[in-house]
């Protein structure tokens, strides 16, 4: 993604290469906020954060990592931040506090498909921030361990006993809450 | 594939199917105040023009100084100028070559006349054969 796109022309301050570069990295922005908030409006207001961070320190990029991956990074850093200030991404009584239009939602869609999406959507919230968050990397945003260890700031061999730790944990929760 | 696997698989399409509502790029900067926020958020073209605005200020200030200077030297001319005559003919040379000393008179400048043909007689010297 990074060889096409026009890093050095935003760095240097041109809004058209840094308009390019928003309409790339804001659905992923997007997506994870969402994932990692649970609503919409947080998750919308957390990616206009990242923007505006992702442009005011565009110019420190080195190329060390792929823009995506250090992205991420601000991304991260954006959802900690809105979870510290505000714990209320989960409501009291366990649901995802969740508004948004899931595409499956269709009336088409079984009702057991959703109860299984939904499920792991809870299970997923019940995890711990890290586990969420190295989850989210790897499997949705579909990240490679080493991208997933920039991106979250850490080294390699934590975030594969993150994961570990997140995949076994939602096996059990899985295996346990299953509906009938 | 396993069952987990398969619920993540699930739960990535779902995940990937949301959409940022509406444009980050019109949100961002399209606003001037959030523009303003972005530190490094710059026009390219600014540089440029900015050079361009400050030469034009300093070509400005030389000019107004240059005036400045043209009217105090026209205000501290002498008042008193005779038509005609320029200022550089007023300066003209004022002096006059002395006269030459005069030499003093009634002085011999030659010597009296010396007859050098009789030599004065030797000294005697006392001989140490004598004293002895």
């Amino acid at each position: 993604m990074d060889q096409n796109l026009p890093i050095e022309a935003a760095q240097r301050g041109s809004r058209q290469a840094q308009a390019v570069l928003l309409r790339e990295l804001q659905e992923p922005w997007y997506r994870m906020c969402l994932g990692l908030l649970g609503d919409p409006e947080k998750a919308r207001d957390a990616t206009q954060e990242t923007g505006l961070r992702f442009l005011k320190q565009l110019a420190r990029f080195r190329g060390d990592s792929k823009l995506m991956t250090w992205s991420m990074g601000i991304a991260i850093n954006v959802v900690r931040e809105s979870r510290r200030s505000s714990k209320k991404a989960i409501t009291d009584d366990g649901q995802i506090a969740d508004g948004r239009p899931a595409p499956g939602d269709s009336p088409e869609q079984s009702a057991s498909g959703r109860e299984q999406r939904d499920l792991l959507r809870t299970i997923l919230a019940e995890l711990p921030e890290r586990q969420r968050e190295a989850v989210t990397l790897r499997f949705f945003e579909e990240l490679s361990v080493e991208e997933t260890a920039k991106a979250m700031n850490c080294a390699e061999g934590t975030i594969k006993a993150t994961i570990h730790q997140a995949l076994k944990s939602l096996k059990t929760r899985l295996t346990t809450r299953r509906p009938a | 594939m396993s069952e987990l696997r398969k619920q993540l698989q699930a739960a990535r399409d779902d995940y990937r199917s949301a959409r940022y509502p509406g444009d980050l790029v019109a949100d961002l900067l399209g606003k001037p105040e959030v523009a303003g926020r972005i530190g490094g958020l710059e026009d390219p073209e600014q540089p440029r023009r900015s050079r361009w605005r400050l030469m034009l200020a300093g070509i400005t200030a030389a000019a107004a100084l240059a005036a400045a200077i043209a009217v105090i030297a026209l205000l501290h001319r002498p008042a008193t100028l005779v038509p005609g005559r320029s200022e550089t003919n007023e300066m003209a040379v004022r002096f006059s070559i002395p006269a030459a000393p005069e030499m003093p008179h009634g002085i011999s400048v030659t010597p009296p006349h010396v007859d050098l043909s009789a030599a004065p007689a030797r000294p005697e010297f006392p001989s140490i054969f004598g004293t002895l």
